[in-house]
């Protein structure tokens, strides 16, 4: 130790970014370095030779007081835990502002025997200013809470939302299921016989309630998808039967045009991971367009094979093609290219932008090529399901769609 | 040979519909209640083949109803179905869990009703050999 050790030590209690404060014995103050003075606006000469208690009377009876007298007689090191000692002494923020009243300083207090000549005990005192940091934890927790408030108000937002589509989904259905009913009922001549003009207007009043009916079905959907509210049902499909299934299904729609539904599976086998009732939405809704833009006897195409990984379904027509200017809208919402159609062709203008939200949710992809004149091919990608992750297929099951495959060969151009 | 029908629905406008459809296209003996506390006070009485019910109803919906149904001993064995525009698979399975058979979806085509309600109960006594 060199010999100015006495001012050494002094410079090192003052350089410090915490307070120091040493007492002998009895309690007294024999140094107390600047940043105390800064703190708490006395200063050393006012301090030293003062029994701590004097100079902050209110530490009498509080647990401080204790702690340093097991320092002094037991040699006992302490530390104030901050939740449980607030302001232990009068210390204050940032040392000569000129707010009025200055800001509490939030401190934490150490406590250690230190031996002093005679055996002896002395008390050194740290405090070291926590304000910042408790500042950042009441912040973070104050974060925290508005998160959660928020989290919570999106959560009942979002049931608002599905509570709005469900019930406006049955007020919308209810009426519709009696007009519908009791047109059917009408024109089944359960109400008696019917002049032909008579039959004419309910096949008109029942063909429009019908569109009304998908149009409301389609706004709920876009409405679901919107929300984030689509619900799918995934399961292994068999491709092929899905093809079978929803040319079935449409075959009704398409004899109304005159056309005829082909397939034409290359990939008889596969199975894809798809939601069946979603499915058979897309492929109708591309059937039908598919259909209604055919010429007269036409025919259209259901094909499936493979690309790259996935599987490729496309639906193609030999209508008059999608013109130039209205392919970027064709699966936006209410996209007709002659606002004509809606009325001649009965569409709803939604059925390309819910097909294509679908296909996406089955992480797949959705295109088309057109040709005006010649027709169009709309394709979707669909994931393959591989073998191994799915439990064997009987053989009966098997041996279905392999003798559809060899039928099918012919149509496959 | 089915020939009772209780039909449980709010709604008069689709009740009368249903109610015709199954008179006068199905030939069947019709009994309609409002409500399915209704449908509880008349059922064991009117001692139906087969029950029709609605899903969304005041106080009492349809599964609630069915779930009380169950509790009559009179009642062992009489299929009943669901008519709703409930159905997204996870509901269709709420209902044939508590037991309904089958369900309908709304809007019905009441021409074809009669017979969508008669395959179900064959295809039911099928299964129960009755």
């Amino acid at each position: 130790m060199p010999k100015y050790e006495k001012s050494l030590i002094e410079a090192i209690v003052d350089v410090g970014e915490c307070g120091i404060i040493l007492l002998d014995e009895s309690r007294n103050i024999i140094l107390w370095n600047s940043w105390m003075h800064g703190a708490s606006g006395i200063s050393a000469n006012e301090a030293v030779n003062r029994p701590l208690d004097a100079v902050f009377p209110s530490i009498t009876g509080r647990r401080v007081f204790s702690a340093i007298d097991d320092a002094i007689r037991r040699g006992a090191s302490s530390k104030l835990s901050h939740a449980l000692n607030k302001w232990v002494f009068s210390l204050y923020c940032s040392a000569g502002a000129t707010q009025v009243p200055r800001e509490c300083m939030e401190h934490q207090v150490v406590i250690k025997p230190i031996a002093a000549e005679g055996g002896a005990r002395h008390c050194l005192i740290q405090v070291s200013d926590i304000t910042a940091a408790i500042k950042r934890e009441k912040m973070l927790r104050e974060i925290a809470q508005r998160a959660q408030a928020s989290a919570k108000e999106a959560e009942k937002l979002s049931r608002t939302k599905s509570e709005f589509i469900s019930v406006v989904s049955h007020e919308l259905r209810t009426p519709l299921t009696s007009i519908n009913g009791s047109l059917s009922l009408v024109a089944g001549g359960v109400a008696g016989d019917i002049s032909e003009q008579g039959r004419a207007l309910v096949e008109i009043a029942m063909r429009n309630t019908e569109r009304l009916l998908r149009l409301i079905n389609d706004i709920l959907d876009v409405a679901k998808i919107e929300s984030g509210k689509m619900n799918y049902y995934f399961e292994p499909l068999k491709l092929a039967e899905l093809l079978e299934a929803s040319a079935v299904v449409n075959r009704a729609y398409a004899d109304q045009f005159g056309v005829t539904i082909e397939i034409c599976n290359r990939v008889p086998d596969v199975r894809v991971r798809g939601d069946r009732e979603r499915l058979m939405q897309v492929m109708a809704n591309l059937l039908s367009n598919a259909a209604k833009f055919s010429p007269r006897d036409g025919r259209v195409r259901v094909k499936a094979e493979r690309n790259g990984d996935a599987v490729r379904i496309s639906v193609s027509d030999h209508g008059h093609g999608i013109p130039d200017e209205f392919r970027e809208q064709i699966f936006g919402k209410f996209a007709q290219a002659d606002s004509t159609d809606t009325r001649q062709r009965g569409g709803t203008g939604l059925g390309l932008n819910i097909v294509k939200a679908i296909v996406q949710n089955h992480k797949g992809e959705i295109g088309f090529d057109s040709i005006v004149g010649k027709g169009t091919t709309f394709y979707f990608d669909l994931p393959e399901l591989l073998p191994g992750l799915l439990p064997e297929p009987s053989a009966a099951s098997r041996s279905e769609p392999q003798e559809r495959a060899d039928c099918d060969a012919a149509l496959c151009e | 040979m089915l020939n009772k029908i209780l039909y449980v629905e709010d709604e008069p406008d689709i009740q009368t519909v249903a109610r015709m459809a199954l008179e006068v296209v199905g030939g069947f003996n019709v009994e309609v209640c409002s409500s399915g506390s209704e449908a509880l006070e008349k059922v064991v009485d009117y001692a139906p083949d087969l029950i029709l019910m609605d899903v969304m109803m005041p106080h009492m919906d349809g599964p609630a109803t069915l779930v009380e149904l169950r509790k009559l001993e009179a009642l062992d064995g009489v299929p009943v179905i669901f008519m709703t525009a409930k159905v997204q698979p996870d509901e269709v399975k709420e209902y044939k869990a508590i037991g309904a058979v089958d369900v309908i979806p709304k809007p019905f085509d009441p021409m074809s009703l009669p017979e969508t309600v008669k395959r179900i109960w064959a295809e039911q006594c099928e299964k129960t050999v009755c």
